[in-house]
């Protein structure tokens, strides 16, 4: 007996295994975490032992004190650093995209990546050492210049500065990179005919190319703020959450609930938090951005 | 328009495809499964060989074919010990074979909870810096007593301060590390200099030493620190990085010595005491009233507190002993051997240090216990002169103290130190969630430093927040 089989169909048949595989690799974890947040998890010798408690851990860590600091920490860390980076970015897009020689455009390609290449690790134990008070590069440039040294790292709202300006040095270039991207993308008759129009070239930026790059601003700006409210290696290597709380992440005490205080029902609840204000996020983005796109 | 082409496929062949593949994957599996490697060591006879000490009983175990240890791969000498040691051991054992995980600090304490809690058996023994973790471990369960393996004769070779530090509720829970207690190191070439001395008596009254005390009349710590703060250096230096439990240790001592202290004798949080709070305005204020420290304390552990030291930023400060061989070693040192050692400076009420609780444990999951236990106990016996001698100098046995000073008699008022810090203090907690409240202690001292809360507010916050733990109170 033979049956009819579709295309789709029978593609779908062939990669079902692997479709098993992946899900049970993903999915399986995904629930896992989902049943220890709703539990009491306790480390014994013979292994976890679960108490269901609800939304309780979900309760508790909203009414943390701590969860809300890194949550206002987060935010205003996510704010700062992606509105700067776009707007470096684009800046530094624009300025690659005039570049009409093929070996020095990809010179400067090539260079722009090097700090996205640099593992988060040597790039945050790097800026310790140079926002370091008593011997730290900046510190020392300002003393040269006759400025006085700055508590970089221990000054709360310097310690926010410092870790934003971090990571404004590890992704503006690849921002710049994907939104020149978007740039070579617009067609070029718009812009001519604008300009034969008497457009100037900041009307033009505004009216046209940047309408025009709404699908590659919301990739980048959706990237950005993603890895933003994850961001667990800048606080956890350059200021270990201090002074205080003022600089731990949702992340870093996520880590830090689940592993060094064993509340692991807790860590988990935390993270689907996290996982909430990032969909929050997206949503949000796509509602502005993504309708005309 | 016509009909899009179809595949045909019988059913035969598509259940063909898909049982073959099911039967491939679960005859390799059970392959796989079989050809595992087994213990098939044959019984062997084990005896102590330790030299004044009376060997335990003979036992007849099941030599294990192989121990995996989890190495804790820090900046200090030790790890190196307890890398070489394997090595001398399996010539003794050749039936055993010894495989040392290296792991570096940032991920060893993740990355052991991990094996622990996965109940799989992964490492036999664990080297490292659980001091605090090891508490939650041993309530948990995944540390295996070792009873056993301690005579009264090992028991009698260690001062009972450290001795307490492996015991948990009557049961002793592994063998040191290394220990070592906290000195005060302090720059010769300053406190013997005659300007240096004449200087200060004559602008205090008393003679220029490193300080015996802090908080009395007079204020030693602060004269001292006060006296050496000019220029680019700084009387002395304190740590009050936030989770990296440096600063917490070091406020207990000072709280120890001011009669505070964190937990009462039911675990009951006592952390905002009006002693504590005292002593943590104290320091708080040698950062940002007096300014005797610099500035950046808030980001400083040990590692750049020795740094400023060896590069002559410091006159004195409190650290680990282990740092007495270390400070020539530092990169871009400037002090050489200009300097020396003494007890760190006792608080109003007593002087209190408390020893290092690093611990080398065997996982209750472990299934080569015996062995494991074994290797520990002739590594404790036979080797802590060598480590102390050779690696890092910081032994815990009594006996091992005349023998290293024999050896190296220019050390003699190091160890004398040590020893006698030893019977003068006490140990920090042993127990569930001590990691977490040491945590929370130091995020509210680097508020307090940072002048983020009051020295009342912060503690009264650390209060609520260690109360609120499960398991205190």
């Amino acid at each position: 007996m033979r049956i009819r089989v579709s295309d789709s169909r029978f593609s779908f048949l062939l990669a079902f295994p692997a479709w098993i595989y992946l899900n049970v690799l993903t999915f399986a974890p995904l629930l896992y975490s989902v049943f220890l947040s709703v539990n009491q998890v306790q480390l014994t010798a013979q292994g976890f032992a679960f108490t269901f408690v609800g939304f309780d851990n979900f309760l508790k860590s909203i009414a943390d004190i701590t969860f809300q600091d890194s949550t206002r920490f987060t935010v205003i860390y996510t704010i700062g650093a992606v509105v700067v980076e776009f707007f470096l970015g684009l800046g530094f897009a624009l300025a690659l995209n005039t570049i009409r020689s093929p070996t020095k455009g990809s010179f400067m390609k090539a260079t722009a990546l090097v700090p996205a290449l640099i593992s988060p690790v040597v790039v945050a134990l790097t800026f310790t050492l140079m926002y370091q008070d008593q011997y730290g590069l900046y510190n020392d440039v300002l003393q040269v210049v006759g400025l006085p040294r700055v508590a970089w790292l221990y000054d709360p709202s310097l310690a926010i500065l410092s870790l934003i300006m971090t990571d404004i040095w590890c992704a503006t270039p690849l921002v710049a990179l994907i939104l020149l991207a978007g740039l070579s993308a617009v067609p070029q008759e718009p812009l001519e005919s604008a300009l034969i129009d008497g457009a100037t070239p900041a009307r033009i930026l505004w009216n046209i190319t940047l309408p025009m790059m709404k699908p590659t601003i919301l990739v980048v700006l959706l990237m950005r703020t993603m890895d933003a409210l994850r961001t667990f290696e800048l606080p956890f290597l350059i200021t270990g959450g201090g002074p205080g709380q003022s600089t731990s992440s949702l992340m870093y005490y996520a880590y830090r609930t689940t592993f060094e205080y064993t509340n692991i029902g807790g860590g988990a609840a935390m993270s689907y938090i996290i996982v909430f204000i990032i969909a929050l996020a997206s949503v949000a983005y796509m509602r502005l951005l993504g309708r005309e796109v | 328009m016509s009909k899009p082409e179809e595949q045909k496929v019988s059913r035969r062949k598509y259940l063909q495809i898909a049982g073959g593949t099911i039967a491939g994957l679960v005859v390799g599996g059970a392959l796989g499964y079989v050809a595992k490697p087994t213990v098939t060591a044959p019984l062997e006879v084990v005896t102590s060989t330790v030299t004044g000490v009376a060997p335990p009983p003979p036992v007849t175990t099941a030599a294990a074919a192989k121990l995996t240890i989890a190495d804790y791969t820090g900046d200090t000498s030790w790890p190196k010990f307890y890398n070489d040691m394997p090595t001398e051991y399996m010539k003794m054992h050749p039936e055993l074979q010894m495989v040392v995980d290296r792991l570096p600090s940032t991920v060893f304490d993740t990355k052991v909870l991990t094996a622990l809690s996965a109940r799989t058996g992964a490492y036999d023994i664990c080297h490292g810096t659980l001091d605090m973790e090891i508490g939650d471990y041993i309530a948990a369960g995944y540390v295996q007593t070792v009873d056993d393996y301690w005579t009264d004769q090992d028991k009698a070779d260690f001062p009972p301060s450290i001795l307490n530090t492996l015991t948990y509720k009557g049961h002793m829970m592994g063998w040191p590390t290394c220990t070592g207690v906290c000195f005060m190191f302090y720059r010769t070439d300053l406190f013997n200099d005659p300007k240096e001395k004449d200087g200060f008596k004559a602008k205090y009254g008393y003679d220029l030493t490193p300080p015996t005390s802090w908080g009395k009349e007079p204020d030693q710590f602060l004269d001292v620190a006060q006296w050496f703060t000019r220029g680019d250096m700084f009387g002395t230096c304190l740590p009050f990085k936030p989770h990296d439990h440096t600063a917490g240790e070091q406020f207990y001592n000072y709280c120890q010595q001011n009669g505070g202290t964190f937990l009462d004798e039911n675990r009951k949080p006592v952390i905002n005491s009006d002693q504590n709070v005292k002593t943590l305005q104290y320091l708080v204020d040698l950062v940002t009233k007096y300014k005797v420290t610099p500035s950046g304390v808030v980001t400083f552990s040990y590692t750049e507190m020795d740094e400023l030291f060896a590069k002559g930023k410091i006159a004195f400060f409190h650290e680990w002993s282990y740092l007495y061989g270390v400070v020539p070693q530092i990169t871009g040192q400037t002090i050489d051997h200009n300097y020396d050692i003494a007890p760190i400076a006792a608080g109003p009420v007593k002087f209190w240090v408390t020893p290092a609780m690093r611990y080398n444990f065997i996982p209750s999951d472990s299934k080569n216990i015996d062995a494991a236990a074994k290797y520990l106990q002739w590594l404790d016996r036979n080797k802590e002169l060598t480590m102390a001698v050779s690696y890092d100098p910081e032994p815990s046995r009594l006996s091992v103290k005349d023998a290293a000073i024999a050896q190296q008699p220019a050390a003699k008022a190091y160890y004398d130190l040590l020893y006698d810090s030893y019977v003068k203090g006490g140990i920090y907690y042993v127990g569930p969630r001590i990691i977490a409240m040491t945590d929370i202690i130091e995020e509210e001292m680097s508020a307090a430093v940072s002048k983020m809360k009051t020295c009342k507010t912060a503690l009264d916050d650390a209060q609520n927040r260690v109360s609120s733990l499960p398991g205190f109170g």
